[in-house]
């Protein structure tokens, strides 16, 4: 007899063997990186920086921004406080001056506040930078070559996590790398469907010609990147340009921050679900949506094969219990461990199939994540271990179950806006 | 518009398709062999059955009452290892591993093999007096609270260990004779039914009844049935 598990479990391994191959022969193909010598002329460049309550991080973020190795004259920078309620704006106040802007408006989300940086910007390309991001030295000057390919109308930065340092934080400073590198293999094929805010650089014009921001988005980076994939514009992904954000502490933080972002994601695909499936939208249509909406389905059911393998057990351990009347007291007795009979025992209930699919995939996924690693510059050690067995078998699960929760939200037709 | 490589997508197919197949022959093999290691430990089994009887015989005929309890020893040994087997063979019947005819002949190999453990055992209580307490379980695979019945029994096997000898009877397996004659004899017609000792007990009993009533079988006082025994010596 076939149980319903071993069918949901075919299922995730087709998919996600498939789905990893794929990656692995996008990422052995040759690809043309752009030039890397420094800009002859260098464009004028504005960075729109919308705030909302961000008194602990703003500071950091705009001296990162005066700190940037560009030509002062070049560099505009504007900053959105909208309608924050804590002392951003006594802060943002003080670095008024001709290079940068100050915009106090009443709270009207971080779509508008873009669009109304977006009507004042000056400069041929636009950056968007969250004010809980930080830009290194030469971030921006290692991004803007990128821009030389004329059709490119976006470029996503290198994003990582600021100073990980709980079990939490670090496990999103791995899920960043990989997903770093990940969207690095994924830029080849023209199918990044996130432009992050924290310092995606735009082509004005490009930007301008499909209407700017979506004000009613509660993941404006996610949605204008599928609108420029509509619109077939290429975004691409640099492989230089370091940008670090803070990352949620505390689960509590991380589930707010993914039931929007989930939700979004949700929300977005619908929105452009005409490209699924569709040759005109080329890879981004065939191979990155499904590979998505697999991803979407995948995630709840890795939630329900948890909770298979976990409760069902415990429920069947106290059942058992149950009918004893909890009499443990002749299991307490040293039983003589036997090699050989365990080791036969677990041999003759293995199934090896499931067992040699599942080596194959955690053996790629650690390959992957070594690469991984050397390609975002960052390093890993052996006191790492800890966080990457976590990051690998704890913290997905965490995020399944954020994702099963942001559905149920969704349905319930509760907060599908930015908060 | 956008270009699309085909031939990217179907390579990527056909990789999948061989690497899952590679994994599907390798558990395919692999259960081959399991399947003949059953066979071969069924097989030395039988070896162990023939060796038992005819030792058993030739002790009784000696009358060399000295040497019974090394009999039952060797019997609760086996019957140790005979457990694992039925929990292997039921195994591979759930995940269609084996094939019927070879399930089938592997059970029934099973089943005679524990009916002859149960002769066995009559005859070692009757010439050698030891303190063995038998149980037929029948049961089937659909009944409901057999599956609680099952876990009381290993309790109490787990209390008992060699004074108690359990013969599970699958009483739905109609490829083997054998069960049809013991569900005659004893008239079994509802499951759960248990046969202590030749009192047949239809329905679930709970792990007190089922502890006063084996314990009241015993003829010497057992440490497990202090307190236990009072209510029964009436």
């Amino acid at each position: 007899m076939i149980h319903i598990t071993d069918i949901l479990f075919w299922f995730i391994y087709a998919i996600s063997l498939y789905t990893t191959i794929f990656i692995i022969m996008t990422l052995i193909e040759k690809r043309t990186s752009p030039k890397k010598e420094p800009l002859a002329n260098p464009p004028k460049i504005t960075v729109i920086v919308p705030a909302h309550n961000e008194e602990k991080t703003i500071k950091g973020t705009i001296e990162s921004l005066l700190n940037l190795d560009y030509p002062k004259n070049l560099l505009d920078i504007i900053i959105i406080n909208d309608g924050s309620e804590d002392n951003t704006k006594k802060i943002i106040e003080k670095y008024k001056s001709s290079q940068i802007t100050i915009i106090n408006q009443k709270n009207k989300g971080k779509g508008n506040a873009l669009n109304r940086g977006l009507k004042l910007a000056k400069g041929k390309y636009v950056a968007c930078l969250d004010a809980d991001s930080f830009v290194e030295k030469d971030t921006l000057k290692l991004m803007l070559p990128h821009m030389d390919d004329p059709g490119i109308s976006a470029v996503c930065p290198l994003m990582k996590v600021k100073n990980p340092k709980n079990l939490l934080e670090k496990s999103q400073w791995l899920e960043y790398i990989l997903y770093a590198f990940i969207k690095m293999i994924m830029a080849k094929i023209h199918c990044i469907n996130v432009t992050p805010g924290p310092f995606t650089i735009y082509r004005k014009k490009d930007i301008d010609s499909i209407g700017g921001f979506d004000e009613t988005s509660i993941v404006e980076d996610q949605e204008i990147a599928y609108r420029l994939q509509s619109k077939h514009h290429k975004i691409a992904q640099s492989q230089e340009g370091n940008v670090y954000t803070v990352a949620p502490k505390t689960l509590k933080d991380l589930y707010i921050q993914r039931k929007r972002w989930y939700k979004g994601t949700i929300i977005t695909f619908c929105q452009y679900r005409h490209m699924l499936l569709n040759k005109n939208y080329g890879d981004f249509g065939m191979f990155q949506l499904p590979a998505l909406a697999a991803g979407m389905l995948t995630l709840p059911l890795v939630v329900l094969l948890f909770l298979n393998y976990t409760t069902i057990p415990i429920y069947k351990k106290l059942h058992q219990l149950y009918i004893i009347n909890f009499d443990i007291i002749p299991y307490l007795t040293l039983e003589r461990f036997n090699m050989h009979t365990l080791l036969t025992t677990s041999w003759l209930t293995t199934d090896f199939s499931k067992l040699f699919i599942v080596t194959l995939l955690l053996i790629t996924s650690a390959a992957l994540m070594i690469k991984a690693h050397i390609d975002t510059r960052e390093k890993m050690g052996i006191k790492d271990i800890t966080p990457l067995l976590f990051f690998f078998i704890i913290y997905y699960i965490i995020l399944s179950f954020m994702w099963v929760g942001s559905i149920i939200e969704l349905a319930r037709g509760k907060g599908n806006k930015w908060s | 518009m956008r270009t699309l490589k085909k031939d990217k997508y179907i390579a990527a197919a056909v990789l999948t398709a061989i690497i899952f197949t590679l994994g599907l022959l390798m558990g395919l093999v692999i259960n081959e062999y399991k399947i003949k290691y059953m066979e071969q430990l069924a097989k030395e089994q039988e070896v162990e059955f023939s060796s038992l009887q005819f030792q058993y015989l030739y002790l009784d005929s000696l009358e060399d009452y000295e040497r019974c309890p090394v009999v039952s020893k060797t019997l609760e040994n086996n019957l140790i290892t005979l457990a694992p087997v039925l929990e292997e063979i039921e195994r591979y019947e759930r995940e269609g591993d084996l094939n019927d005819a070879a399930y089938i002949t592997l059970k029934r190999k099973y089943i005679l093999a524990n009916l002859r453990y149960w002769l066995l055992a009559q005859v070692s209580k009757e010439s050698c007096k030891n303190e063995i307490v038998t149980i037929f379980y029948f049961y089937s695979q659909e009944c409901k609270n057999c599956h609680n019945q099952g876990i009381t029994l290993t309790h109490l096997k787990q209390i008992f260990k060699d004074r108690l000898l359990i013969f599970p009877i699958d009483s739905g397996f109609g490829k083997e004779p054998m069960i049809s004659i013991l569900t005659t004899k004893y008239n079994i017609t509802e499951f759960p039914t248990l046969v202590i000792e030749e009192n047949i007990h239809p329905g679930f009993m709970s792990k007190d009844e089922l502890l006063e009533h084996i314990c009241s079988l015993y003829t010497t006082p057992q440490p497990e049935c202090e307190g236990i025994t009072s209510s029964q010596a009436r």
